[in-house]
This record gives structure tokens, C-alpha cells and sequence, in this order.
């Protein structure tokens, strides 16, 4: 039996904001900034090979043994990850920055929201099953209909070390007016893997949140443009390229969910996903419509000038980014399972549009920076992908000890 | 300086990995050796599949399924109640039933394919007695299905009765109901009814009445729920057409468990041939199993001809029309000579059964090279050791069918302990005598001979078709009595051939039971010879033949009427090509329950397969020669 399964990996498209402001920033040594946000994500498409919008699962046929079709469970699945990231940073060097981000699932809710399509008239009935018709059916068999999934309350997710090295000294660079840096990242399997018996779970997992890959690197260029000697405009790239690591899963015995969920007597006890690794490129540009006021306080010793090249009040940015998704590959004792989740995962790309806005306080006397971004999958279709809408919102606290 | 495109194009054809491919349709194995070699061979290279297979057909849908009919049968035998028999309960119910059956089935089995499947289950990492179960439960379950589906409609309305109130068929001059006497006085009442494979009245007058009276032995019918349907006219309580009441006896007091239904049409009948079809259920609401359901009959059906049809009873089908409420049941046909532009010999066969959304994804092409006797061929699923349709080395092919009837050993074990009885499987399994056809028969009277001398486990039709033109058709059913005694003594088999010089293959009337000219014959999932197939009162229950119960009669009728229509239309034309695309027709392929389906070809020792898609006839049919197999 195909497998409602697929609830599991529903995704979380959020960028954890390793690094606050742009791509090629580095803190000055002996800088620490404290990062924290928060997310609300949500997920109810999933596009196909013809990047046609589709609900996240397809529907599942079920049939009266000997009887016909029964009729098809739809499904349009509503999933909500609410997610709490906290990050320090420090400038190891003024051209190193050091990362650590402990992204935590603040909650987790996907309403499978089921529906109905009838099948085959059974003449036992008189009518074919309606929804209800089914349900009592199944219930019969031991299988319950399944209900919303709420959980992974303050769970953490796999944690990321980072690392920035900035290039932006070099000649090629300095002489042509660019900025450049390197970045990698690891993560670390803090995270929960799903409840393998639960037909409507999720994890908080890479794979699950599947945004950042186990190993992540990065390779950022931007031409800052200056009116009056202050960065007004700044375009960039980056490039990326994301690992993803094969994992094992426990499988379900069917203990709980046992006409859906019933895996392990012909998969194995176990199983695997190589998740496709993701690569790609993004494209940005920052515009600091406000400089706003340069005072005179404590944090430039009273000093105006020494401000001057600190951020502007206001920062807006609006970036695309794409990112071409290989093939996930399920691996089981069974070809023909690993089938039934390999062609939903087939190779495919996303389209991300980010809009964000940052106020930096600096100027003003307070090391404080507040930030919002709203993200979408959405507005550019992806293709074997699933889309997320993002709302964030977020706060630095710039600190230097010595 | 670095020139990014060349060097960005091969690295990221380099990084994007390929995409997944989906595993073959269907498999192929072709195995050699002993019967344990053979066995060992498929379990080996089959062994994920079959344990898939298992699961996904048995554990979780069939298994499950039959486990909600226990509290039915509990009530009516005592052995199966889980409170006095605790192994019966916690779910263990339908793998102990279908268990105990293989067991008792094993004795019938020859030791060679007892020795493959013990080689499947070695090969595949699985237990014998799964394997077991898994070569047997066909057998089980079409006898245990049958009696649960007899008991349902045993407690639901039926038909006792239809009157033609129109213009009267009495003085017309005709033998309306061709029992031939003509204008007698109950020329227009059918009473008690019984279900025909043909029509009821031919020659009516096109003004039409109708009265059927339904009959339910605990309840009443329930009004809102009877439908009449005409030609696609449907009539119900709403519709001024059709009027209910309760009858009443001679004494004038009313029959509160009958209701008459009458049908005057507000417009003529114009078409040559009508078909009437008749739903109700009654005010009877059952539980359980669920969903919650009032008792509702069968779609019963009966077919009259207008006047000027100019055709007697008998050869006018009681076809209907195929209206999605039901899907056309297993079919098999053959041909040779004046039916083929080539005189070529072809077996066609579409088996459905039982997909479940699972077996399609199963089947598998099984090559045998055994150390004696000839090679053979059959499609069949994965873990199974036998199939519906099949070819040897010698030039016999088959298709086999499933036909209901309650003469099986389960309703004879019932009958013999009665509320004691334990419904325990016996006779020979249907893929064990297939096996045994394709390992030894030289030719279609053989074969033909193997399977009218069986102990079946139910009722089967078998068509065999051999290099030499020999058609032969088979039907067969238990002998099962009262107290172990047998209630048909020799009825319950019937072995005939197309040719005219053969008295098995005409039914009382002269007219070929299955076949349309000389050289043509077909098979569905109803009895023809055997149409009486069982006919025993007890009171409690009145056991019937299957045209009056069976769920698959009235398709299977119409798949054969349809089927003939399409061979007379193609005759002398029966080539490969178009044998397929007859197979491929909408009203002869049940669209969710298709599982394989074949066209033979024994004179060139070719089979073609449509296999691994849901249904087996919208895959492209793949030829395998076993002359040239490996």
C-alpha cells in the first residue's frame, strides 16, 4: 500500500540566518553578536514535474478486496513549524567569523485535512462508500482515521557550526571595488527523527526541515555601490552547494496505524533516505534608503566619524535565490516502496523570494539591530519540490568584551 | 582567468545525480532443476516481492477483512467464538481459518510442488506455512466468500415473483415465455422467480406494466430505498410510474414481509430489447460488519423482447447494460481455424479477482524447465507456484475462471457437523491441478479429462486450447449433501467441445452453451451446463444456485453476451492483433480488480502477457516463446 507517509517530510524551506546583515560581513575580533529569531512557516504545495501546484500528497486509492475501488482518500495537507533561532557569533579575526545557531522547534501542527472520493458502487451497500461508509470500514480492520499531528514542542533541531572567512582583501577583489567571502557549515544531529509508527508526524530533523543540508558551503561576491562615501546600493551573488547525509530510519511495524503503516515485514527493519543534495545560486540586492542620524554616544566614544561606515538605520533587501534539488532516494529491502517515495522526490529546483528589511540602531547609540523578512516558494513555481511561506522576525545584540 | 562556464557546465552535470527509475513492471524468471531447486530459485530472486505481496495482500487487506465477518459466523458456529476459543480471537481469526485449510489442502497436493513451495520458502527467508497459505487461500477464500455473501442476501429482500400486467400475453399466439406452451393461463406470471441467462418474455407489447413482488423473511422492504431501472430510466418511490403496496393472501390478510412493486411506463417501449433491473433493501439496519447498512439484494435483473424482436427466449441474452455499478468478472476465449485469418490456434484469457491495489504490482512470468516432462509457462504473482492461464512444451494452453456456487467443501462442512462444522477447505487446490495440467497433459482432452476428474475446492471453468485445434471447455463444482451424503450424484461436472457432433455442448434448446460457430469458445465466471448447481432447503436457510445469489452472475452474463457479439463480429478476422483488442474492451475489463491478462498462441508455443498496471490490458502485451525460452 502507497503510504500517507509522506506527511512526514513535509518541509521547512526557512534560511537560519547564520550571519547577520549581508553575505560577506565579517565581525571585527573579539566581536560577539547575539542573534535570535523566530518563524512561522507554513507548507500546504508541493509542486510537480511540470511544475504544476499540487497538494502535498496525492491521493490514496483503497480498495474493497475482491470489491472494487472503495473510493480515495484526499488530502490536503495544512503544516505549520514554528521555530525559535538563537546564534552567537564571533569575530575570531576581522576576517573570520565563527557561528554557532541552535535552531528549536518551537511547535510543530500539520492537519492532514482528509477528504473523500467515492469509488465503485458496492452493491452490498446499495450506494458506494461515502467517507464515513469508509472510515467505519477501516476502523474495523483496526485502523483508526488519522488526526492532526501537534508535537515537538521546544525540540532542537540539528545544530549548525559555521565558519565566514572574508577574501574581500585580496587584490583581485580590493582593486575592482567587491566584497567576498567563503563560508561552510556543519550540522550536528541534535535533532528528533519522527515517530515511525505515527502516520501524521514530523521530525526536527536536516532532513525534515530539509533547509540546510549536514555540510554547507557558500561562496558570496558583492559590488557595493557608494553615493557620498556610504554604501547605498549593493549587489550580490552567492553560490552554495549542500550535502545531505543518508540517514537511517526505524520501520513501521503497523503497531499503531496497522492497514497503513504495516512496512517492516517486507522493508526491513530499517531503512534509508540519501536526501538529494541542493546547489544553486542567489541573487541580491541591499538598498539603505535611510541613513538616518549619526549621534554622538558611547558606542562611537563620542565620535561621529568613527560611525560613518556603520550600518544605515534602514536596510531593505530582496533576493532570489534558486536551488536545483537532486533525486532523494529511499533504500529499503523493497524496490518497489523505495518507488512509491522515490518518484515524489524526483530531481527538481526551488525558487525562493526574499523581501527583508533590518533597522540598525548603532547610530544611534544602542547595539541593536531588529530585522523581518518574509519568504516565498510560491511566487516562482519549483519543480518535485514543496513550497513554504516564511515570516520571521528577529534581534542582534552586538556585545565586545575586550 | 578562469572562464566560468566551461568549467561551471561539466560540474554541474557532475553534481545533479540521476533520477530514480522505477523498478520493472512485472517479472520474468525462468528456473530449472527439481521441484526444490525450482522453488528455491523463485523464492531466492523473488524474495522481497513475496514478502510484499504477503503483507500488503494478506496482512493488511485480506486478513483484516475476513477477520470482520467472525462475529457472523461465530453466531452460527460455535467453534469460531473467541471467548470460548481465545485463538480464534485477538485478530487471529481468517490466518488461523485460512491455516487450517491449507493444512488439510496439503494432503491433496503431489509432492513435488509441496517440495517448491518448501524451495520458495527456504529461498525467500519466509515460513513454510505462509507460503503455504499463500498457495492456497484462493481456494479458501472464494468458499468462505461465497457462504458470507449467501448469508448477507439471505437476509436481505428478493424477488419471488413478476406478473406482466400490460396488454395480455395470453391469446397473442406466442410462447412469450418459452416453456414451450403457448397462451397458457400463467403465461404472464413468473412465480416462484428464478434468475435466467436469458429473457423472461420475448414478443411483450410495448405498452407496458409490470408487477415484482420482493420478499424479505425478518424485515420489510424498505420503499426509500427500491429503485427500478429501465434502460437507464430510473424509477423510485418519488416517481409516479411506480407504486407500492403490501399484498395480501387469499384470506384477504396481508403478507407484511412482501411488497408488490408495480411499473406502469408513462412512455412505450420502442427498443426490441428491454432489461429491467430491480434494487431494494429493507428496513433492517445491520452493524456489523461496518459501515452501517440497511440488508441490501443484489441488482437482480430480467430481460424481455418487444414485440417484432421475432427471437425465442433462450436466444435472447439477459445482457442489460453495463452501467458502472458492477464490473465485468474473469473471461477467457479460444479460436482456430474459420474463426482465424491464419488457422492458428489462440487462447485469450483476462483474470480478475482480487487487486486490492497491491497484486498488479506482483506478477510474474514463471519459465519452468523441469527435469522430466515438458516445459511450461504461466502468469502468475510472485510466491505463488501456479497461475490462471498457462502453455507447455506439448501444446496445451488454459485459462481458468472462478465460478461462485455454495456447493463447496466449506457449506459441506456445514452440512455435515452442522453448528459443530468448522469451515475447513478440502479437494484439490485449483493451482495445484493447473500445475498438474501443464507438467503432464499432452493435449486439450487430456487436460480436459485432469480437470473434469478434480475434487475441486469450488467451482471452476477452465477453456483449454491445444496446437492441434482441439477446443475444450470444463465446468466443475463439489458434490457436497446433507450429513455427508451427496445431494447431485454425478451432476457437478460438464466437459464439451465446440463441435456440433458433440451432445455435451448443446444445451437443451440445440444451441452451443458458449461458443457462436464451429470453431470458437468461451468461458466467464457463471455455470452454463452446471447452471443448477446446488438447490437445498433447511429450513433456516434455503441454499440456492448461484444465478439466484452470486454477485458476479449478471456481469458475467453480460461480459459473455458482449464477448460473443465481439467474436461473431470479428470471425475469420481472430488474428493476434485483434484478440488483444478485444481483451481491451471497455465492457469486457473490470477496471480495479484486473489482474492478468494473456493471449496463447500453443501451435507456436507463444505467450503474450499484459501484466503490472491496474487493469493488466492497458500494458503492452510482451511476447514469451517458451520454444526458444532459456
Amino acid at each position: 500500500m502507497k503510504s500517507l507517509r509522506l506527511l512526514v517530510f513535509l518541509l521547512v524551506a526557512v534560511a537560519v540566518p547564520a550571519y547577520a546583515g549581508n553575505n560577506t560581513s565579517t565581525l571585527p575580533t573579539g566581536t560577539f553578536v547575539l542573534d535570535t529569531a523566530y518563524y512561522d512557516t507554513t507548507t500546504t504545495v508541493r509542486y510537480d514535474d511540470t511544475r504544476t501546484a499540487r497538494s502535498l500528497m496525492d491521493g490514496l486509492q483503497r480498495y474493497e478486496p475482491g470489491g472494487g475501488l472503495q473510493g480515495s482518500i484526499t488530502a490536503n495537507p495544512y503544516v505549520k513549524y514554528q521555530l525559535f533561532v538563537p546564534q552567537v557569533m564571533y569575530g575570531v579575526t576581522d576576517d573570520l567569523t565563527l557561528v554557532l545557531a541552535m535552531p528549536t522547534v518551537v511547535h510543530t501542527s500539520i492537519q492532514p485535512r482528509l477528504g473523500w472520493t467515492p469509488g465503485d458502487y458496492q452493491n452490498n451497500l446499495g450506494r458506494p462508500y461515502s467517507e464515513s461508509d469508509f472510515w467505519q470500514w477501516a476502523q474495523s480492520m483496526g485502523q483508526g482515521k488519522p488526526g492532526d499531528f501537534s508535537g515537538n514542542n521546544w525540540t532542537p533541531a540539528d545544530m549548525v557550526i559555521g565558519l565566514r572567512y572574508n577574501l574581500s582583501k585580496l587584490k583581485i577583489f580590493d582593486n575592482n571595488g567587491l566584497r567576498s567571502a567563503v563560508s561552510a557549515q556543519v550540522a550536528l544531529p541534535t535533532g528528533k527523527q519522527a515517530d515511525p509508527e505515527s502516520l501524521v508526524a514530523a521530525g526536527t530533523t536536516v532532513w525534515d526541515l530539509n533547509n540546510y543540508g549536514d555540510v554547507e558551503l557558500h561562496y558570496s561576491l558583492e559590488k557595493p555601490i557608494k553615493w557620498d562615501d556610504f554604501t547605498r546600493l549593493n549587489f550580490g551573488i552567492d553560490l552554495h552547494y549542500a550535502y545531505f547525509a543518508k540517514h537511517t530510519y526505524q520501520s513501521s511495524t503497523g503497531s499503531r496505524e496497522p492497514l497503513l503503516m504495516t512496512f517492516a515485514p517486507y522493508i526491513g527493519p530499517t531503512y534509508t533516505i540519501d536526501p538529494g543534495d541542493q546547489f544553486g545560486g542567489m541573487l541580491l540586492v541591499e538598498g539603505m534608503p535611510f541613513i538616518g542620524p549619526t549621534l554622538s554616544t558611547w558606542m562611537n566614544q563620542h565620535d561621529p566619524a568613527k560611525s560613518a561606515q556603520w550600518p544605515a538605520l534602514l536596510t531593505l533587501t530582496a533576493s532570489l535565490k534558486y536551488a536545483h534539488v537532486n533525486q532523494s532516494t529511499w533504500q529499503s529491502q523493497s524496490a518497489m516502496w523505495d518507488w512509491d517515495h522515490n518518484k515524489l522526490w524526483l530531481p527538481g529546483d526551488k525558487n525562493t523570494v526574499r523581501l527583508a528589511a533590518d533597522i540598525s540602531l548603532m547610530r544611534l547609540g544602542l547595539p541593536l539591530q531588529l530585522y523581518g523578512a518574509y519568504l516565498t516558494q510560491e511566487l516562482i513555481p519549483g519543480r518535485n519540490s514543496r513550497a513554504t511561506e516564511v515570516l520571521m522576525v528577529g534581534g542582534r545584540l552586538i556585545m565586545k568584551f575586550w | 582567468m578562469l572562464k566560468f562556464p566551461s568549467i561551471l557546465l561539466p560540474l554541474l552535470v557532475f553534481l545533479a545525480a540521476c533520477a530514480a527509475q522505477p523498478p520493472p513492471r512485472y517479472q520474468v524468471i525462468t528456473v530449472s532443476g527439481t521441484a526444490y531447486q525450482r522453488g528455491f530459485q523463485h523464492g531466492q530472486q523473488m524474495s522481497s516481492l513475496i514478502k510484499s505481496f504477503y503483507s500488503t495482500l494478506l496482512t493488511t487487506s485480506l486478513l483484516p477483512y475476513l477477520n470482520r465477518n467472525q462475529p457472523d459466523i461465530a453466531a452460527y458456529l460455535h467453534n469460531y467464538d473467541a471467548t470460548l476459543h481465545p485463538e480464534y480471537g485477538n485478530g487471529q481469526f481468517s490466518l488461523l481459518l485460512l491455516r487450517e485449510s491449507a493444512v488439510v489442502l496439503e494432503k491433496s497436493i503431489p509432492q513435488p510442488f509441496i517440495d517448491e513451495m518448501h524451495g520458495i520458502a527456504d529461498g525467500s527467508g519466509m515460513d513454510y506455512q505462509d507460503i503455504l497459505v499463500l498457495n492456497t487461500f484462493v481456494d479458501t477464500t472464494l468458499a468462505a466468500r461465497g457462504i458470507t455473501y449467501f448469508l448477507q442476501q439471505a437476509g436481505a429482500p428478493r424477488v419471488t415473483e413478476i406478473e406482466w400486467l400490460g396488454a395480455s400475453l395470453v391469446g397473442d399466439g406466442v410462447d412469450n415465455n418459452g416453456d414451450g406452451t403457448t397462451d397458457e393461463a400463467t403465461e404472464s406470471l413468473v412465480s416462484p422467480y428464478e434468475s435466467l441467462p436469458h429473457a423472461m418474455w420475448v414478443e411483450v407489447p410495448q405498452t407496458a406494466k409490470l408487477r415484482v413482488r420482493l420478499h424479505d423473511d425478518d424485515a420489510k422492504v424498505d420503499p426509500d430505498s427500491v429503485r427500478v431501472l429501465v434502460d437507464g430510466d430510473v424509477y423510485t418511490q418519488s416517481s409516479p410510474e411506480l407504486q407500492m403496496a403490501t399484498p395480501t393472501d387469499a384470506g384477504g390478510l396481508p403478507l407484511i414481509h412482501d411488497t408488490d412493486v408495480t411499473l406502469t411506463p408513462s412512455k412505450p417501449w420502442t427498443q426490441p430489447i428491454v432489461t429491467i433491473q430491480v434494487q431494494a433493501g429493507d428496513n433492517k439496519m445491520s452493524y456489523n460488519p461496518p459501515p452501517s447498512h440497511e440488508h441490501r439484494m443484489r441488482t437482480e435483473q430480467f430481460t424481455v423482447s418487444t414485440k417484432g424482436y421475432g427471437k425465442p427466449p433462450h436466444l435472447v441474452a439477459n445482457k442489460g447494460i453495463s452501467d458502472g455499478t458492477s464490473q465485468p468478472p474473469s473471461i477467457a476465449f479460444a479460436v482456430r481455424n474459420s474463426a482465424t485469418p491464419d488457422g492458428q490456434v489462440r487462447l485469450a484469457h483476462h483474470f480478475s479477482l482480487l487487486d486490492a491495489g497491491t497484486s498488479h504490482k506482483h506478477t510474474v512470468v514463471q519459465i519452468h524447465h523441469p527435469d522430466t516432462g515438458p516445459s511450461y509457462i504461466f502468469v502468475g504473482w510472485v510466491g505463488i507456484a501456479y497461475g490462471f492461464a498457462g502453455l507447455n512444451s506439448n501444446g496445451v494452453s488454459y485459462g481458468c475462471n472462478h465460478s461462485d456456487t455454495l456447493n463447496n467443501p466449506l457449506a459441506g462442512a456445514f452440512l455435515t457437523d452442522f453448528f459443530d462444522a468448522k469451515l475447513v477447505s478440502s479437494g484439490e487446490p485449483i493451482g495445484f491441478l493447473l500445475r498438474d495440467i501443464l507438467a503432464s497433459a499432452h493435449n486439450a482432452d487430456e487436460a480436459a479429462t485432469l480437470a473434469y476428474d478434480t475434487t475441486p475446492t469450488f467451482g471452476w471453468n477452465f477453456l483449454f486450447a491445444d496446437k492441434a485445434g482441439k477446443l475444450r471447455s470444463v465446468e466443475v463444482r463439489r458434490d457436497i449433501g446433507m450429513g455427508g451424503v451427496i445431494a447431485n450424484p454425478g451432476e457437478g461436472r460438464a466437459n464439451w467441445t465446440p463441435d456440433p457432433a458433440d451432445p455435451a455442448g448443446l444445451d437443451q434448446w440445440g444451441v452451443p452453451w458458449a461458443s457462436e460457430k464451429l470453431d470458437d469458445i468461451r468461458a466467464g465466471a457463471h455455470f452454463r451446463p452446471l447452471a443448477n448447481d446446488f438447490q437445498m432447503d433447511l429450513g433456516i436457510f434455503n441454499l440456492r444456485p448461484q444465478r439466484d445469489w452470486s454477485s458476479y452472475y449478471f456481469s458475467s452474463v453480460r461480459a459473455m453476451a458482449n464477448l460473443g457479439e465481439q467474436i461473431t463480429a470479428n470471425y475469420g478476422k481472430l488474428d493476434l492483433a485483434t484478440m488483444i483488442a478485444i481483451l481491451r474492451q471497455p465492457v469486457l475489463v473490470d477496471q480495479h480488480d484486473s489482474m492478468t491478462a494473456v493471449v496463447i498462441e500453443p501451435g507456436l508455443g507463444k505467450l503474450h502477457a499484459a501484466l503490472g498496471t491496474e487493469p493488466a490490458t492497458d500494458s503492452d502485451f510482451d511476447t514469451f516463446d517458451l520454444t526458444s525460452a532459456p
